[in-house]
């Protein structure tokens, strides 16, 4: 008996030193990415063949959904699974999961390399908003974008032209009640405006953000004390309480996708979001291709209140393949893959929004009439300064804060409430301004 | 003469191995749940560390208001989701346990619902049948020339409600069908002898016989609606605020926007309890004649 467990220890001890060893050989022929689910990443994952046949290294893809992976690669780099060594970060994410140590500082990996290295990536090309929206205040760079994007209005020229109305440039979020309003034509099927009313911190507060922002809302002063429940704020309710009635039915329930497809079907006259949904609207499937005109996004008492938004690939602190994770992430986020997307998908899948030289090629402005418009929200949207007062955030309508997911998931819940009807605005600005208040408590902020 | 060698009875230890893989997979996850439950831990905040806060998760909870909200949502969804599931299973097993034209085919129909995944069900539901812009209630409401009902947003809760029992009700009428199917013919003829009508055969014969069965699938029923999440996530996600917010969305909420351990273990403990109490009450109270 004692010989027989003996004997099984030893068989133990060789396996299992067999396989680790087996692992650690293959750990540096492997990438593991954890991607969201997007056009531009599963673009990535088909092209990624083509960089294992120039290396010799396979990468290996899971991708989901928004919230799925979200929270998978949370629970990952914060327990410390060293499940993957590349993971897509949005925007509000890539600082404070950089400043946790979870992921890996880019610059002095890049410091590490040979000046032709350097130059052949040329991170001076990459946009100067989008690299600080990649960035921690304190660590530097966090995350390299693969598609990056703003705000920006789309509007049907047809119906516009229909109902003889005109857009400006640079409208004032009044200007767009006003058309919204005038374009609404619900008997026959039109909304006059698509814009996010579902609850969420990356749905209707995303939105609601830029409005807020725009109205001269902030939510902590430089003290970090609570200042939601001011006059500011609740103009900015009630604009957004009032411009839900010439939005799509349902609004509570209708987030980016729902939205993206009532305006790509035709059946909106306005819509408010994302830039890179201009891509979509131009695409093969969209009914309005050809047919949208764009604008900046709107303005109040407050000018440049684009949302820098996107997402971003970074390496985890746990990667048992660091250098081979560096070295993919530098290929699929250069000037010869965006050359190499356009070749293999056409214009339309340009990763948007991330370098200069983009917007440079003559061929690819003539193909996408919304890229300039992408650029110019892009360019403008200030990320440091996201109010007309001082903050002591950053992030424009999505705070780069840690606790933003939770209290803002509660505030859109707080603010679909008031746009239903379920709740008065001073019961729903009030909870709102108490949540805000005891998360800088909590949070060690104050 | 002989002494008569009594044997111990180990019987007792084949249990054992069957105990220990229950306790494993059971009762050791709830214990560290209960433990979870008593930390101040945010993921998100890892330069705060895990702390042991006693039972300040529970008091965080029993003071939010939202969440009374949610136990008021749950118990709603929970009886009207049983009582409609019931009777609407008891009249489809009625009217199915006599020949039909096309009555094979038609109870292979009803039952479909059930096998279709929560997310499916829910997806199906919001985008092509009652979205009022581009659903099929969108072009049946222009065709009446009216406004097409915002069932999602206005009446969330309501469509929630009449989504599980659409999704419910064919595990219902499984059980229950089985049951009539088991009634012996003899006894109904006897109270047709008698004169009793459809109504008093029903509820005075069939149901007292297929009792332990309608218990069987209402509690079954109670554990499963408790427990439904799928719809809620993709539908509504709780809302409009927190209109149509269950228990099991409430907790995934706290887990993964909150990323507050110890407040979603306390919620996933006060959910189990909850679940416990519901089950054995309803459990006692139907066999209790």
């Amino acid at each position: 008996m004692k010989k027989t467990m003996v004997t099984l220890l030893v068989l133990a001890v060789v396996m299992s030193t067999v396989f680790a060893s087996g692992t650690a050989e293959s750990d540096a022929d492997v990438v593991k990415v954890a991607s969201v689910n997007n056009d531009a990443m599963v673009m990535m994952e088909k092209l990624s063949k083509q960089y294992t046949e120039e290396t010799g290294t396979e990468v290996v893809f899971t991708i989901l959904s928004e919230n799925e992976i979200r929270s998978k690669i949370t629970q990952d780099v914060s327990l410390g699974g060293g499940g993957y060594d590349l993971i897509t970060l949005g925007t509000s994410d890539m600082g404070t999961y950089l400043d946790s140590g979870w992921t890996e500082p880019l610059d002095p990996m890049f410091a590490a390399l040979s000046a032709e290295k350097q130059a052949e990536y040329d991170l001076e090309d990459v946009i100067e908003s989008v690299r600080v929206s990649c960035s921690s205040a304190e660590n530097g760079l966090a995350a390299l974008p693969f598609y990056s994007e703003s705000t920006m209005i789309c509007y049907n020229k047809e119906i516009f032209e229909e109902k003889g109305l005109t857009m400006p440039e640079e409208p004032s979020w009044q200007e767009i009640y006003e058309l919204a309003k005038a374009a609404d034509d619900k008997a026959n099927g039109i909304a006059g405006i698509a814009i996010r009313g579902l609850a969420g911190y990356g749905q209707n507060m995303y939105i609601f953000g830029s409005i807020m922002n725009a109205f001269g809302g902030q939510y902590y002063d430089m003290d970090w004390n609570a200042t939601y429940d001011t006059q500011e704020v609740r103009n900015a309710w009630k604009f957004y309480k009032d411009l839900m009635q010439y939005a799509e039915e349902s609004p509570t329930t209708s987030g980016y996708t729902e939205c993206l497809n009532l305006f790509a079907q035709g059946k909106a006259a306005i819509y408010y979001d994302a830039t890179v949904s201009a891509g979509t609207f131009a695409g093969k499937d969209s009914l309005v291709a050809g047919k949208v005109g764009y604008a900046k996004t709107p303005s109040a008492v407050k000018d440049n209140n684009g949302t820098i938004g996107g997402w971003g690939i970074a390496i985890t602190a746990n990667s048992r393949n660091k250098d081979g994770a560096f070295d993919f992430l530098r290929w699929a986020t250069d000037k010869d893959y965006v050359k190499l997307v356009q070749k293999e998908f056409g214009y339309a899948a340009t990763p948007s929004g991330t370098r200069y030289s983009t917007y440079d090629d003559p061929d690819y402005l003539a193909a996408a009439d919304f890229a300039e418009m992408t650029l110019k929200s892009i360019a403008s949207a200030d990320l440091m300064n996201p109010a007309l007062n001082p903050t002591p955030y950053t992030g424009n309508s999505l705070p780069n804060l840690p606790e933003y997911s939770s209290w803002g998931e509660e505030i859109g819940a707080e603010l679909s409430a008031y746009i239903a009807g379920q709740k008065s605005l001073d019961a729903a600005i009030g909870a709102s301004q108490r949540l805000i208040d005891k998360a800088a408590v909590e949070g060690g902020y104050r | 003469m002989g002494q008569v060698i009594q044997k111990k009875d180990h019987s007792g230890k084949l249990l054992l191995p069957a105990v220990v893989v229950v306790a494993l997979i059971t009762q050791i996850p709830f214990l560290m749940t209960i433990i979870l439950s008593l930390l101040k831990w945010n993921i998100k905040r890892p330069d705060q560390g895990i702390s042991f806060t006693g039972f300040n998760n529970y008091r965080e909870i029993f003071t939010d208001p939202n969440f009374w909200v949610v136990i008021i949502n749950t118990v709603v969804i929970l009886i009207a989701c049983l009582a409609l599931c019931t009777v609407i299973a008891v009249l489809l097993g009625v009217l199915f346990n006599r020949d039909l034209f096309l009555g094979y085919f038609c109870r292979s129909i009803i039952i479909i619902p059930y096998f279709v995944m929560d997310c499916v069900v829910g997806i199906v539901w919001k985008t092509l049948l009652l979205n009022p812009s581009l659903g099929l209630n969108y072009y049946i409401s222009s065709f009446f020339g009216f406004s097409p009902i915002d069932f999602f947003g206005a009446y969330s809760l309501v469509t929630i409600i009449i989504l599980i029992v659409w999704q419910w009700t064919p595990f219902f009428f499984l059980i229950i069908f089985a049951g009539l199917q088991s009634v012996p013919g003899e006894v109904l003829e006897s109270a047709q002898l008698e004169g009793a009508s459809g109504l008093q055969t029903l509820l005075q014969i069939q149901v007292p016989i297929i009792k332990a069965h309608i218990n069987t699938a209402m509690t079954l029923g109670l554990i499963n609606i408790l427990k439904v999440f799928g719809l809620v996530y993709v539908t509504t996600q709780g809302g409009p605020g927190y209109r149509s917010a269950n228990l099991p969305y409430l907790t995934y909420r706290t887990v993964f926007f909150n990323w507050s351990i110890g407040e979603a273990a306390a919620l996933a403990v006060v959910t189990v309890a909850i679940t416990l109490f519901l089950t054995q009450k309803f459990f006692s109270a139907t066999t209790r004649h």
